[in-house]
């Protein structure tokens, strides 16, 4: 039977339990498993970042927990079932995926239910400004930098004050500064509104600096190897923080081979 | 501002090239076989004041309409609906294949067979011969329908209405746009055929007429109103709708 992925409240915990996730290869007609043996629980407004080499099923893992892609009979199943509430996510891709036909404004506009009675568009104009893109709401995303847009696609996955932030690759392929803008947008939120946030990066500073914890994958058919609590410091809010450095020199020496291939 | 001015000289010196051939080659001709656009032009004031040219015209322009418009629905909707579902395209490919190939003569002279040579056939012949090409031009379209957008509305949940108007269809303008201009220029010729064969006013019937009685001008004169005609709804409404839905590029 096809589990609902559902969570309630904002003490969202859940458990996510994948046996085996196998992908139909078209071209030899074989099996490939992508996913085996997962079984992670998350806290409530936990920060989880996810690491580990190319194709190892990070973003099918992400899918599967937002529901594009099927979750089979692989259980992902919310643990507090007291207060089970409709489900709301908010999910950051790889790319920014902003419409490029519709502006800043018209592209937050799209996820929001319009017709609900709870609908304010006092909302977008509030996020977009505290976001920083105020004198942006009305240029079409060709017209605004990458970085930019990269705001504008968080502030879509987040104008429904989603409980769960699904995160992919966001921020790669900008410069550092532009990183660390967004690095604060994100905290910023966060530290004012509870919301669980799972991360997937290649950075291993990145995931130090923002995650509370840190699954580390294996090769495919990805399993999480090491389930790792950060103890970085996250003042100030940069890549060259000290104490990630610190951090991130002790890891590297103490799992050469686990952190292979990361950055 | 330059970039415009030249544009717009560049067009007239365009159309009064084409004139210049016109008028000089008249002159070398049988004025008979090829009157000079001076004659063309009297001849079309000249229609125009017996109300002739704006009847048939109307008319012509009526029958050009409706055809358009029924040919855009349905070739639309089996186009899109081919394009996403593997299993219908599978299923009326060859209808496909079969409607772009049996001549456009062909098609009218069944409707007009099977229907009666009335208003109803003629439409039908006109719209029939448009939709498999609307349906190939929109079949491709939706083909070309970026996953990744149509996954962020999926993600969101996003109703019907909204993923139709602000996700898929701004993504289908370029093709309609397409199919919209050739569907245009194809249907008003088959419509003066349609006319030419069995109906007893239109463009298409006015120039039977004057090819029984040799009047080039004649000929000449009603073509040439009806291109004028199809040049204004072009910068009337199709530039500047193209202009409208492609301002974000």
């Amino acid at each position: 039977m096809k589990k609902k992925f559902q969570y309630g409240g904002s003490r969202v915990s859940f458990e996510i339990k994948i046996k085996e996730k196998n992908f139909n290869n078209n071209h030899d007609k074989n099996k490939t498993t992508v996913l085996k043996n997962i079984d992670i629980k998350i806290k409530s407004n936990e920060f989880v970042c996810v690491v580990g080499p190319s194709g190892c099923g990070k973003t099918t893992l992400m899918n599967m927990i937002g529901g594009l892609i099927d979750h089979e009979n692989q259980v992902i199943q919310h643990t507090n079932k007291n207060s089970l509430e409709v489900k709301k996510f908010g999910y950051v891709f790889q790319t920014s995926r902003l419409l490029p036909w519709l502006t800043v404004k018209e592209n937050v506009e799209l996820v929001c239910d319009v017709d609900s009675p709870n609908f304010n568009y006092d909302n977008i104009n509030y996020l977009l400004e505290s976001f920083g893109l105020k004198d942006f709401v009305n240029f079409y995303p060709k017209a605004i930098s990458g970085g930019m847009r990269r705001k504008v696609a968080l502030a879509r996955a987040l104008i429904n004050s989603p409980k769960v932030l699904l995160m992919d690759e966001p921020f790669v392929s900008l410069d550092q500064p532009t990183s660390e803008s967004l690095y604060n947008v994100l905290i910023k939120y966060k530290n004012k509104n509870p919301i669980t946030v799972i991360f997937i990066t290649h950075m291993l500073k990145e995931a130090l600096l923002l995650g509370d914890r840190i699954l580390f994958f294996s090769k495919k058919p990805g399993t999480v190897v090491f389930d790792y609590k950060v103890k970085t410091i996250r003042k100030p809010l940069t890549l060259d923080n000290k104490s990630v450095d610190g951090e991130y020199k002790k890891l590297k020496s103490k799992y050469p081979q686990l952190l292979e291939g990361l950055v | 501002m330059e970039s415009l001015r030249t544009n717009a000289i560049l067009r007239i010196a365009s159309v009064a090239l084409f004139f210049s051939i016109w008028q000089t080659s008249s002159l070398f001709v049988n004025i008979e076989l090829l009157p000079s656009p001076v004659e063309v032009f009297s001849k079309i004031i000249e229609e125009a004041k017996t109300n002739e040219l704006f009847f048939h015209t109307f008319i012509t322009l009526k029958r050009v309409f409706l055809s358009f418009v029924i040919a855009m629905f349905i070739g639309t909707f089996f186009g899109i609906y081919m394009g996403r579902n593997k299993k219908l395209n599978l299923f009326l490919d060859d209808w496909l294949v079969l409607g772009l190939n049996v001549p456009a003569l062909v098609i009218i002279i069944l409707c007009y067979v099977w229907f009666g040579l009335n208003e109803v056939a003629a439409i039908l012949a006109v719209s029939l011969n448009k939709i498999p090409m609307v349906a190939v031009i929109m079949r491709e379209g939706a083909r070309s329908i970026e996953k990744d957008y149509v996954e962020v509305a999926k993600f969101y949940k996003i109703n019907k209405k909204k993923l139709f108007f602000k996700v898929i269809l701004p993504q289908l303008y370029p093709y309609l746009l397409s199919s919209a201009r050739s569907g245009l220029s194809l249907i008003w010729k088959i419509v003066l055929v349609v006319e030419l064969l069995g109906r007893s006013n239109g463009v298409g019937f006015k120039l039977y007429g004057f090819f029984q009685f040799f009047d080039i001008s004649g000929i000449l004169a009603y073509t040439l109103a009806f291109v004028f005609l199809i040049i204004i709804i072009e910068f009337i409404i199709v530039r500047p709708f193209e202009k409208k839905i492609s301002v974000w590029r």
